[in-house]
């Protein structure tokens, strides 16, 4: 059993050598892929005036119907933007190729030809290969150039399981896990400096380790992309059903407002 | 249908939510969460604490900051500041939502306190 009551001494330089330069080295690299994938993006494609008022109608069919149970616009506004939105989705005057000519059904466009989506799938690519590679750089060079000596005792313990994996290089069969080598360092960097980056650049910034909601999601990632080509013909008529349907649903905010106003400042009984 | 008032009161309370404003008291949350996190970390560190006491040291500071947000920011009325609450108090009265809101950590803000914690301990008592 190993004798937790003797501790190790460490050179402090060590610690000036080691410690602090792979934490400094981590945050300046993170600030760089920050940056990096900044200056890689492309300017978003600008879509044709037909492609946008195609998309713009979906949104507005959607958001008239979000609040449809509880709605803030009297009725007869309601129902006017309601019908029109309806008969425009049947005769698909919205559509970015004009109205459907009858002859068979539409296919969607392929992802490998449609040019805007191939943007999207290669921006998102590019993206993980920033992130992944300095991630594999540094590590390559922690684990050549501070190999094989203790760096720091964890205050906490962990099982022996993780003694592989974070003692790798010091070959002490009994020595407590707590003492570990510069490869954990690095990882306790990875995961903690996520906050930082988040203070220093802004909420939305690259620097942040996203892998763990990326593993999480993966299909839901899948199916966000902007570019992705999308069946018009069969979406706006979807869209007239669930349109019908919230119009069965819905009602004024303020239709009965004068009674509640008045039983609110006790002017009516409330039966 | 039973689900039917629920929903509808749900409805009516994610109404009442402005998304900007959501996103800028959750931005602020977040910070106040990572400094407290940091400070904590460099006192459990400078302390020589380990093991269950550090981690005690941490659900304190959290505690300890919860709190003092919850006096001074949001004046003692989560269902004017906290979404969480906002959308609890319509569907059952109660606001334990937001309560949770405030309190938890994050994993982001757990593993800086353990970097930071780790941090000093070794350089004020492992190192000479």
């Amino acid at each position: 059993m190993s004798s937790s009551a003797v501790s190790l001494y460490l050179d402090p330089q060590i610690r000036d050598w080691v410690l602090f330069p792979i934490t400094l080295v981590m945050i300046l690299v993170g600030v760089l892929r920050h940056y990096v994938v900044l200056l890689l993006q492309s300017s978003p494609k600008k879509l044709p005036r037909a492609a946008i008022r195609e998309q713009r109608a979906l949104a507005r069919s959607q958001i008239l119907r979000a609040t449809s149970a509880n709605s803030p616009i009297p009725p007869s506004y309601y129902r006017s933007i309601s019908n029109r939105l309806s008969a425009a989705f049947e005769a698909g005057t919205y559509l970015k190729d004009g109205p459907p000519q009858g002859d068979g059904p539409s296919a969607p466009p392929n992802p490998m030809t449609d040019p805007a989506a191939m943007d999207g799938m290669m921006a998102g690519m590019k993206t993980q290969m920033v992130m992944m590679v300095p991630q594999m750089v540094i590590m390559g060079w922690i684990n050549f150039f501070f190999q094989g000596f203790v760096l720091i005792k964890l205050p906490f313990p962990l099982t022996l399981g993780f003694k592989s994996m974070l003692q790798r290089g010091i070959e002490t069969p009994d020595m407590d896990v707590r003492w570990v080598s510069s490869l954990s360092w690095y990882f306790l960097n990875f995961f903690g400096l996520n906050g930082l980056y988040r203070l220093i650049l802004g909420n939305d910034n690259s620097a942040v380790d996203t892998s763990q909601a990326m593993m999480a999601s993966p299909f839901a990632a899948g199916t966000n992309q902007p570019g992705q080509p999308q069946d018009y013909v069969k979406l706006f008529k979807a869209e007239k059903d669930n349109l019908a349907f919230a119009e069965g649903l819905y009602s004024w905010m303020g239709d009965d407002v004068e009674t509640r106003l008045l039983r609110k400042y006790g002017k009516l009984r409330s039966v | 249908m039973s689900n039917d008032p629920s929903a509808q009161a749900h409805q009516t309370a994610q109404q009442l939510l402005y998304p900007p404003n959501i996103q800028h008291n959750t931005l602020t949350l977040t910070s106040i969460k990572f400094l407290s996190a940091v400070f904590a970390g460099a006192t459990a560190g400078i302390l020589g604490l380990t093991n269950l006491a550090g981690f005690g040291l941490f659900a304190l500071a959290m505690l300890w900051s919860a709190g003092c947000v919850y006096v001074v920011c949001c004046k003692g009325k989560l269902e004017k500041y906290m979404p969480g609450a906002v959308t609890a108090k319509a569907i059952n009265g109660s606001g334990w939502s937001g309560v949770m809101e405030l309190l938890n950590p994050g994993s982001d803000n757990a593993f800086t306190f353990v970097l930071v914690w780790t941090l000093f301990y070794g350089i004020v008592h492992v190192y000479d």
